[in-house]
């Protein structure tokens, strides 16, 4: 029941990181629990495919499918958080208020909220492929799932989503002013961290050699291992030895987001006349 | 563009540094040989097959790799040039099963 519980945990726990964020960014926003719940379905139903498909895909691009995969999906969520943030920027946090209200929000912001559904979905379907093929093995090799594996994996799957809630009440304490800023910078760095970890498996794969050395180490100072650490990685892309390429990529993330943000901000209000 | 140019995708043989091959195998919920040697400051290719019958998942905090091998299958993870120590690897589906990649 251990392993089970533990493994389920690891994998749910990240995901629910994520899950936490994209409730708290999007409260307010009508219909945003279904858009959610429609991510998490579809990234459990896309983790079974991809468990199913993992020997096929292991054999693709001599041996280095998983790793592109992996690229790609990362790299597919990355798009999509930075695409949501320069949509909330250009919107402006007043117009979207305005149109909470007005009740249009189930137009123009399902379009972002498609966009986070999409990465809720991206992040479930990489942890739970592993969840699935864990579960699927240790089933094989028992005769079956037994009631120790199941409910190791229900305990590990509550104790996951009860990280998603306390990230997600911890993140709404934030007063109303401050939330878009937070929000905003919370969104760009889990864009950063997922380039990075896309260069990171372009790495593992010898896909993309150059700057491959590790640039400083702080694994004296906090693992990326650790709890802590895991759940600084998912967070903010905390590595504890980055190679040159992946602290590129984490700039370059972080900096073209900044940089849409600011050409496409919703300009400010023309002043009164006296 | 500067970014685009700075990428070089390696599509064969031909790094300057050849990277040095290691060989292990999974059986029975253990590697062998449990414990490897891979010389310092050089790319390493850490050649893994699975010789059980169900997935198993090669990991290492310390190596910085993670990849799900199939029943039957052989995968390759890159590792970065290394300085000296002892790192672990386990296969992540089975906890139990550890091994050390010695640099010298």
């Amino acid at each position: 029941m251990l392993p089970s519980l533990v493994i389920v945990f690891r994998e749910v726990f990240e995901a629910g990181l994520i899950i936490g964020i994209v409730m708290a960014v999007t409260s307010g926003v009508a219909g945003r629990e279904r858009w959610v719940a429609g991510g998490v379905i579809t990234g459990v139903l896309g983790a079974c495919v991809v468990a199913m498909f993992t020997d096929g895909l292991s054999q693709l691009f001599h041996g280095s499918g998983q790793e592109l995969f992996n690229a790609c999906i990362l790299g597919s969520a990355v798009l999509m958080l930075g695409w949501h943030n320069v949509w909330m920027a250009r919107h402006g946090r007043e117009l979207a208020a305005e149109m909470r209200a007005a009740g249009e929000a189930v137009v123009e912001g399902s379009k972002s909220l498609a966009a986070l559904a999409a990465v809720v979905t991206i992040a479930v379907l990489r942890e739970g492929s592993e969840v699935v093929l864990f579960l699927y093995g240790v089933a094989a090799a028992e005769g079956g799932a037994s009631v120790g594996m199941l409910v190791g994996g229900l305990i590990g799957l509550v104790l996951g989503a009860i990280v998603c809630v306390l990230t997600y009440f911890g993140l709404v304490t934030i007063p109303t002013r401050y939330l878009f800023g937070v929000t905003s910078t919370l969104i760009a760095l889990l864009a950063a961290g997922m380039a990075a970890q896309a260069i990171a498996f372009l790495e593992q794969a010898d896909i993309l050699t150059t700057l491959d050395r590790t640039v400083w180490d702080t694994s004296w100072l906090l693992s990326d291992s650790s709890f802590l650490g895991r759940a600084l990685h998912t967070l903010i892309g905390y590595v504890d030895q980055p190679t040159g390429m992946q602290l590129i990529a984490y700039a370059a993330t972080l900096g073209v987001i900044a940089v849409l943000m600011k050409l496409f901000s919703a300009s400010p209000p023309r002043p009164r006349a006296a | 563009m500067l970014l685009a140019s700075m990428f070089v995708l390696n599509a064969g043989p031909g790094r300057a540094d050849e990277p040095v091959t290691v060989s292990i195998t999974i059986k029975d919920h253990r590697f062998e040989p449990a414990e490897v040697h891979a010389p310092a400051g050089k790319p390493i290719a850490v050649a893994v097959k699975n010789l059980g019958s169900i997935a198993a998942e090669f990991e290492s905090d310390t190596l910085h790799v993670e990849k799900v091998i199939p029943p039957g299958r052989e995968a390759i993870v890159h590792v970065r040039p290394l300085e000296p120590g002892r790192y672990n690897f386990f296969d992540d589906f089975h906890r139990a099963t550890q091994g050390f990649l010695v640099v010298p």
